[in-house]
């Protein structure tokens, strides 16, 4: 039964894994899926609100509270949102939205650069 | 059912009751980012939950991924993983080892190629991992007259098999030809020759194509029969145990005159676009029809539609045409300009127009379709 871990979540006062606000996001998306299920038009709207609302650490969040909860159908989608996010972005671009600094060695990145050349063509401007 | 979604309710009821109306996401950040402080958060994405969202991406999206950072480059470059991407650009691929004028064949993410000249020079590559592998030679003859390539890689077990259907004329009679079917298991490493026959009227050709077990070659009339049966079909099942009395037993007649057919695997069934002959002068085009193989019959699913058939402007008698999924590919040789048919859809559109442009007159092009896969290693 997949709403098994969320009333878990409910009885376990000292829950640190799932911030309250992010289950907050979270529970009221079964209620949205089962009425919003077979219409993609108004899931894509609420991906694009949840995009331009919720910054990309909300969204990790979001995925990490899905994940703890079991929801396979949330984490799908908050994954194909991240996805969709930074689909053809530079690789600055996901970095930032990661929070992330490369840590190749001088030189490396460049030798991926030349290997994957074809991948780098156009790529969205950030 | 039922019970389950009036369970959920009645839980979201009451979590609306302790938090409060959240229907705007901006108030629900604020309150995230209060409680963010105060409860510590691992905000470091797992291996596994990375995986799934790299999942999704097109495959340059996760190319270019491997260069964020040296985790994000072990996690794209490891074995186990998979992805379903959607190409819809046209890359500038370098593929290893390649020398023009070669045979291709290809199937779920290997390629496999082999030389025009000896046809016993064998390479499997994944163009995008970029690793290859240079097999162990075919046994036979080592220049045969026709040779055809074909590859079949199980998704499952990602095990491999080759087939070279080699044909040669006997020596000062042009009307036998010595055929032989070589075929290359990737677990064993080792080729063997289940059959060997001598076809009289009938040659083999370079059109080969492995379906669901069964291997699909074209063959061409050498004797002077009627334009209908200038092109026939042999099938042939890989796990058979018969060796002899092929052309007997696994003939199927070609559905019209045809002046060249093109064999490919959608979605394991054998799919055939013909050049269509005139009646009397089989070696003239007239128009090109994609049959779909059932059982022993085929059933025709489309006819290219005028327009497109003057769009490509000179159309040789031969023409190049390969396809996966649900889509067929057709070139002619003389321009890279790319038709495609959507089996699903019943549609004929341009593709993009491709970045290559032809520098000279006797310029010829061809390409060949491969389903992008990270984890499948020759």
């Amino acid at each position: 039964m997949k709403f098994c871990t969320v009333k878990q979540y409910f009885d376990d006062e000292n829950n640190n894994n799932v911030t309250n606000g992010i289950a907050t996001t979270v529970i009221p998306l079964p209620n949205k899926h089962l009425k919003i299920k077979a219409n993609n038009k108004e899931m894509e709207q609420y991906e694009q609100e949840l995009l331009r609302n919720v910054m990309p650490q909300e969204l990790t969040k979001l995925i990490l509270a899905a994940n703890y909860l079991n929801f396979k159908e949330a984490l799908d989608f908050f994954c194909r949102t991240v996805a969709n996010a930074i689909q053809n972005k530079s690789v600055d671009y996901v970095r930032k939205f990661f929070g992330l600094e490369s840590d190749f060695e001088p030189g490396e990145e460049e030798k991926l650069c030349k290997e994957f050349a074809w991948s780098f063509e156009g790529v969205d401007e950030d | 059912m039922d019970g389950e979604s009036s369970w959920i309710n009645h839980c979201l009821d009451e979590t609306v009751r302790e938090f409060g109306e959240f229907d705007s996401f901006s108030e629900l950040n604020d309150e995230g980012n209060t409680e963010a402080t105060a409860v510590s958060v691992d905000l470091i994405l797992p291996d596994d939950l990375l995986e799934r969202i790299l999942a999704y991406l097109p495959i340059a999206s996760i190319c270019r991924a491997g260069s964020v950072c040296k985790r994000w480059h072990e996690i794209v470059s490891s074995d186990s993983y998979a992805y379903d991407p959607t190409l819809r650009k046209w890359y500038g691929f370098e593929l290893p080892d390649i020398k023009p004028d070669c045979f291709i064949a290809s199937s779920c993410g290997l390629v496999g190629f082999m030389d025009n000249d000896s046809r016993s020079e064998l390479y499997v590559c994944n163009p995008i991992t970029k690793r290859s592998k240079k097999l162990v030679e075919p046994p036979g003859s080592k220049f045969s007259d026709y040779s055809a390539l074909a590859i079949s890689v199980d998704r499952i077990s990602h095990v491999y098999t080759i087939t070279v259907v080699k044909s040669k004329q006997v020596p000062g009679n042009f009307f036998q030809w010595d055929i032989a079917i070589h075929i290359y298991d990737s677990e064993t490493r080792m080729w063997t020759t289940p059959l060997t026959e001598v076809f009289g009227g009938w040659r083999g050709g370079d059109e080969s194509v492995i379906c669901d077990g069964v291997l699909y070659f074209l063959i061409y009339s050498t004797g002077n029969g009627a334009p209908e049966n200038r092109h026939g079909l042999i099938a042939y099942n890989l796990s058979s145990c018969f060796s002899h009395s092929l052309l007997k037993r696994s003939f199927i007649p070609v559905p019209c005159p045809l002046t060249c057919g093109r064999l490919m695997n959608l979605k394991g069934k054998l799919v055939m676009v013909g050049g269509i002959g005139k009646q009397d002068r089989a070696d003239i085009i007239k128009g090109i029809g994609i049959w779909l193989l059932n059982g022993r019959e085929w059933q025709e699913i489309a006819r290219m539609p005028h327009k497109y058939f003057q769009g490509f402007g000179e159309f040789d008698d031969v023409f190049a045409s390969s396809g996966t999924d649900d889509l067929i590919y057709i070139q002619s040789y003389g321009a890279p300009a790319l038709l495609v048919f959507d089996m699903n859809q019943k549609q004929w559109r341009w593709s993009l127009k491709c970045p290559v442009t032809k520098r000279f007159p006797l310029q010829l092009f061809s390409g060949f379709c491969f389903e992008p896969r990270l984890e499948i290693a020759p």
